[in-house]
């Protein structure tokens, strides 16, 4: 029971910072119909920008803050060089998973130029502060991490479906041609998405440092778990990314607990693999109809 | 003294299309305002093309093309579109994951400032189409072609755009919801609406029209109004076959009579 | 005369390619250790560029997956020789390509669920996989990986060529090179180009789409595990040297050299592989660089260093192709050369193609189609007409098989006949309204696709095309044929112009004629004469009615009816998805229904 408990929490609150790892490829994706495969590497980056200021001595909120700048700057650069310029008329099918990927590659090089290679010091929040639960622990930080994914789930779906912003960007997801007929930017739209996905990157940076760890080489980690989040979740789905997340991680504190700890490393393409010849499309359906093929 | 009014809609030589080679022109019309126009002519004359290089969404590559006095060639599709020009397009585009409601609001997308003004709008749209009002909660995948082409309409009037373009809007239509969708479009004629439409079904179009342009392979060859162009050779012409089914005749009918001619004694 | 002969692109002079070739081969055999192991990596890396390319650039199967396969062929060779210390490298070879095309296969056989998009992520996952397993197996030596085995040197006699480790090299990567560029040149080009470019029409020209994917992926992998296999040699074989930035970085080699071209992916690999040893920066900068230039060449340059040194040649020879003249219509008008008439089916009576009860609905949306019955009689031309939105293209998908009907049956000749590949081997052969011809490839070349049915093998002759049984005969019935169809088709003067630069009219008749080519029984076409000029209408309209005369049957859609009633002995008429009308032109004529229909309400 112990065992049951544990995994719930363990895999509950890691999904969580998957889910919103997800949430952040969900809506670039939805906006432009293209899966940004740097997205981990804009995590990464809020990481080691607020590790860095914070060991400047600076106050935790101010560092927290500028490491959420730095993603969504370096969100918004990576926009307009490597996301825009092929999103009109591509040279071939694939242009953007080739810019992307590009881009992934410089931004962890240049990271690990500036931070090298081993772990920094990120300062701890919550860390440290346990509550028990029956027989488990966890810390506050974690419940931190477990309650905004479910905040931003139910959030970002509730302006999408109620709001203008939510129409707009729906309506830019399901036909981008005839958004622009109505009068809609959609370069705009997919700027504002970009910088929108590059701040969740952020944010589920800051929320899993104080558990994990700070160092340069983290993105792709990252990147590729909440990438499997999305797709078991269903590509472009809002409320599918944060579903998918928490499978995922409850996923692999099952695996970690009855197969092993190594599991962790695999497990996750299994259910990857599994869902996507199951269910092609994942669990939810997404606002952009069809992936590009 | 009076001024001539500025026209809605200018056309002015233009060419363009989609790849190398131009699907139109030297297209020139022009739309007055409060006037309703069609464009007529067999498939792949380049009717639509028309439309959708006046809404930029093509390439432009000679000409100019004025709303409201305002050049607005060359501008970006979601420019033309704020204030000046509205589209229904070919097979409606609703939204359809968003509701009958949703989808009149985003009509009015550009006017978003001005949320009493769209409130306006919007009862203006439910007492032109009062059957919207029942749906206006409903996801607009679940109506029926005439509805959604009403939705669509309606869409692309909550814009209060100088020129409304509609392409072919009574493709995929039983005879009933045809009928319904051409009452509604005279209503707006009667409100003054300006209306530049595409449309194959020649006889229902010319009734509602003011003036006609006959476009064939890319170019206007015939135009005025539409008593005029109903009689002339040049619309049986550009449709050739109409030709046969109408009763009349042309030179070029003759010549495939000859054809018929040879191949019944094949 | 080979097809190659007139594609657009040059064929080099294989001699003395070669013996440059053999000559640097030669002097990096005689110089020092260090300048072969680089050498042995660009040969390695070089034929892993050439295979991906062969999945990705012909075919526009976008792998991110190469690395891994590379992998199981260093790998399998690595343990082989661990275990089979004995056994002599070269065994390992053919099992190295074996096991790495088998596990292509099956990622072959995977892509068909998916859209290209999870094809390409399935291929990375896969890459990802396979670095955590060898990390983890003792077999593959664990994280710390596995000593690789000692090339075998030259025999005695042969001690004068130098070291044997960069002849090896240059044998693995010469056979990648010449496997790429005898495919390259052999009628497999236009092929997977169509199945990269324009699915439909390479179904329609009867290419089992389905099949020649997987074949290609086949293929592609068992050169990568080739490649992998020499990598063996380079003394280690680690699970850090495969993860998923070594599949980014082979498709940085190929899009950087060149996508689709055959020098392309090697200039890449060398690049990729000889700029740390030219450029000295720390290896942080290095890969900074790389991925800039990865985004560069897409975004500004796509094609890469071999479309770098075209533009620079044509640059340099000011000269562009004269555009040719441009009327269709000049050439003469002459009947196709007496071929045999076609095989009738029709002396039994049996309808060349029948319908009955055919319905269609996309999904739970409004029926397209509610009860089509049509019978078209073998050696008639046969029209379907309607207003735009009656179902025309649905029923003429359905019938053709791209689509299949809710309910109802169809039949070919008087048999049921499965899917599209039946009904071209039945000797249908169709075209479409919205022209889908691959744009890229020239004329001559989509007709080069049109004849795939009657190229036996294709796929397994095409790597060995020149060298390949019949593949004179081959080329020559191309030639001829392809040629006759331009020809019958008004357009011979274009067919050495890429598709896509031909003005609409042309790009039509070019669908007529890859539809000709193939010596149909059953022609169906949809809006054929779409923006063509009245004489180029009546000219088509002779070329139907001879045809016919050899007894092929064919169904027209059209718009223009005057056409229609000129050439066609029977007419069905749709609208809404409904039969209106069907009979003789004069009959339809005078339907009082169908005038309604037209004419409105």
């Amino acid at each position: 029971m112990t065992q049951l408990g544990e995994i719930l929490a363990s895999g509950l609150t890691t999904g969580a910072i998957y889910g919103i790892v997800a949430l952040g490829y969900a809506i670039g994706f939805s906006a432009t119909r293209v899966i940004n495969f740097a997205h981990g590497e804009l995590l990464m980056v809020a990481v080691m920008v607020t590790s860095a200021v914070a060991a400047s001595s600076a106050p935790v909120v101010v560092a927290i803050a500028a490491g959420l700048a730095a993603a969504v700057a370096v969100a918004a650069i990576q926009y307009l060089i490597t996301i825009r310029p092929v999103t009109g008329n591509p040279a071939f099918g694939f242009a953007w998973l080739v810019t992307t990927l590009g881009a992934a590659i410089v931004i962890e090089s240049i990271g690990g130029m500036i931070w090298g290679s081993q772990s920094h010091d990120f300062p701890s929040l919550l860390h440290s502060h346990n509550i028990h639960i029956g027989q488990v622990v966890v810390s506050w930080q974690q419940l931190l991490g477990l309650g905004v994914a479910l905040a931003l789930g139910v959030g970002l779906e509730l302006v999408r479906r109620r709001s203008r912003v939510g129409s707009v960007m729906s309506a830019v997801a399901f036909d981008p041609e005839m958004a622009t007929a109505v009068g809609v930017n959609r370069e705009r739209a997919a700027f504002g998405a970009f910088l929108a996905a590059g701040l969740l990157a952020g944010v589920a940076g800051i929320l899993v440092a104080p558990i994990a760890f700070a160092n340069a080489y983290m993105g792709i980690g990252y990147g590729i778990k909440g990438f499997i989040a999305m797709m078991i979740g269903g590509l472009g789905s809002l409320t599918g990314a944060i579903a998918g997340g928490l499978v995922l991680g409850l996923a692999e504190a099952a695996a970690a607990t009855w197969i092993g700890s190594g599991a962790v490393d695999w497990f996750p393409f299994v259910v990857l693999v599994a869902v996507l010849l199951v269910l092609p499309s994942g669990l939810f359906r997404g606002s952009a109809v069809e992936a590009p093929t | 003294m009076s001024s001539t009014p500025t026209p809605a809609l200018e056309l002015r030589a233009v060419s363009g299309g989609y790849g190398r080679y131009d699907a139109i022109e030297e297209v020139s019309l022009t739309v007055g305002a409060g006037e309703a126009v069609a464009i007529v002519g067999a498939n792949g004359a380049g009717k639509s093309t028309t439309l959708k290089a006046i809404m930029g969404l093509l390439r432009l590559s000679r000409g100019e093309i004025r709303v409201g006095g305002v050049t607005i060639s060359g501008w970006p599709t979601h420019r033309i579109a704020r204030g000046h020009v509205s589209y229904v397009p070919e097979g409606r585009r609703l939204f359809l994951d968003q509701t009958v409601e949703a989808n009149l609001l985003l009509g009015a997308y550009h006017l978003r400032r001005d949320q009493e003004g769209v409130r306006r709008l919007l009862d203006e749209t439910y007492d032109l189409f009062p059957r919207l009002v029942e749906y206006r909660d409903r996801l607009a995948d679940r109506l029926s072609g005439g509805e959604q082409q009403m939705v669509a309409i309606g869409r692309a009037l909550m814009a209060d755009p100088t020129v409304m373009l509609l392409d072919e809007p009574s493709l995929g239509l039983a005879p009933l919801a045809l009928a319904d969708v051409f009452g509604r479009l005279e209503d707006l004629r009667k409100r003054g609406r300006s209306l530049l439409i595409v449309e194959q079904h020649v006889k229902e179009t010319l009734r509602l029209v003011d003036r006609v342009y006959v476009l064939d392979r890319g170019r206007i060859t015939l135009s005025g109004s539409s008593s005029e162009v109903a009689e002339s050779s040049g619309l049986v012409a550009a449709y050739l076959g109409e030709a046969e089914l109408l009763g009349g005749s042309s030179d070029l009918t003759k010549q495939f009579e000859v054809d018929t001619h040879e191949r019944s004694n094949a | 005369m080979s097809v190659a002969a007139l594609a657009r692109r040059p064929a080099a002079r294989p001699a003395a390619v070669l013996a440059a070739a053999l000559i640097l081969v030669y002097l990096i055999a005689q110089s020092s250790g260090y300048n072969q192991h680089l050498f042995l990596l660009c040969a390695s890396f070089g034929a892993l560029a050439l295979s991906l390319n062969i999945a990705s650039g012909f075919a526009g199967l976008f792998s991110l997956g190469h690395g891994g396969l590379f992998a199981v062929g260093a790998y399998t060779t690595a343990v082989a020789a661990e275990k089979a210390p004995d056994v002599s490298i070269f065994v390992f070879l053919p099992a190295a390509i074996v096991l790495t095309a088998a596990v292509g296969f099956v990622l072959g056989v995977l892509s068909l669920r998916f859209s290209s998009l999870h094809f390409a992520i399935i291929t990375l996952v896969f890459a990802f996989v396979l670095t955590v397993i060898v990390q983890r197996w003792s077999l593959t030596g664990g994280a710390q990986g596995l000593l690789g085995p000692l090339a075998p040197g030259l025999p005695s006699w042969l001690s004068w060529a130098g070291d044997a480790l960069a002849w090896y090299a240059f044998a693995i990567v010469a056979v990648a090179t010449v496997v790429s560029y005898w495919l390259s040149r052999s009628p497999l080009h236009a092929v997977l180009a169509t199945v990269r470019d324009s699915e439909p029409a390479a179904r329609a020209a009867g290419v089992r789409v389905a099949r020649v994917k997987i074949q290609t992926f086949t293929l592609s992998a068992g050169l990568a595990g080739m490649a992998g296999w020499l990598f063996s040699f380079s003394g280690f074989v680690g699970p850090g040297q495969f993860d998923w930035s070594a599949s980014v970085n082979v498709l940085v080699m190929v899009v950087l050299g060149g996508i689709g071209t055959t020098i392309g992916p090697l200039l890449g690999a060398a690049f990729v592989e000889l700029f740390p040893s030219v450029v000295h920066i720390s290896a942080g900068w290095q890969q900074t660089l790389y991925g800039l230039l990865f985004i560069g060449v897409v975004v500004a340059f796509p094609p890469g260093f071999v479309g770098a040194g075209r533009w620079v040649r044509e640059l340099v020879s000011r000269r562009s192709q004269p555009e040719p003249d441009q009327e269709i219509s000049k050439l003469t008008d002459s009947p196709a050369p007496a071929a045999q008439p076609a095989n009738g089916h029709g002396p039994n009576g049996d309808a060349a193609i029948a319908c009955r009860g055919i319905d269609f609905r996309y999904g739970n949306g409004p029926r397209v189609l509610s009860g089509v019955d049509i019978t078209i009689r073998p050696s008639t031309i046969h029209g379907l007409i309607g207003p735009n939105g009656s179902g025309k293209t649905t029923l003429v998908n359905a019938l053709s098989g791209f689509l299949n009907p809710n309910a109802g049956t169809i039949t070919i000749s008087g048999a049921p006949v499965k899917g599209v590949a039946g009904r071209v081997e039945a000797g249908m052969r169709r075209t479409f309204q919205a022209v889908k011809v691959p744009s890229k490839l020239t004329c001559f070349e989509n007709c080069v696709v049109g004849l795939y049915t009657q190229i036996p093998l294709l796929f397994l002759r095409a790597p060995i095309w020149p060298i390949s049984p019949g593949h004179r005969a081959a080329e020559e019935l191309v030639e001829q044929r392809c040629h006759e169809a331009l020809e019958w088709a008004g357009i011979a003067a274009w067919a050495g112009r890429p598709a896509g630069s031909c003005p609409h009219a042309v790009q039509q008749l070019l669908q007529l004629a890859v539809a000709y080519v193939g010596e149909p029984e059953i022609l169906v076409l949809d809006e054929p004469i779409a923006g063509l000029t009245p004489t180029e209408i009546s000219l088509v309209a002779a070329r139907l009615r001879a045809l016919r005369a050899r007894g092929v049957t064919i169904l027209v859609i059209e718009h223009h009816i005057g056409f229609v009633f000129s050439i066609c002995d029977a007419v069905s008429v749709l609208s809404a998805g409904e039969l209106i009308a069907d009979g003789e032109p004069k009959q339809i004529q005078q339907d009082p229904t169908v005038r309604a229909v037209y004419l409105g309400a």
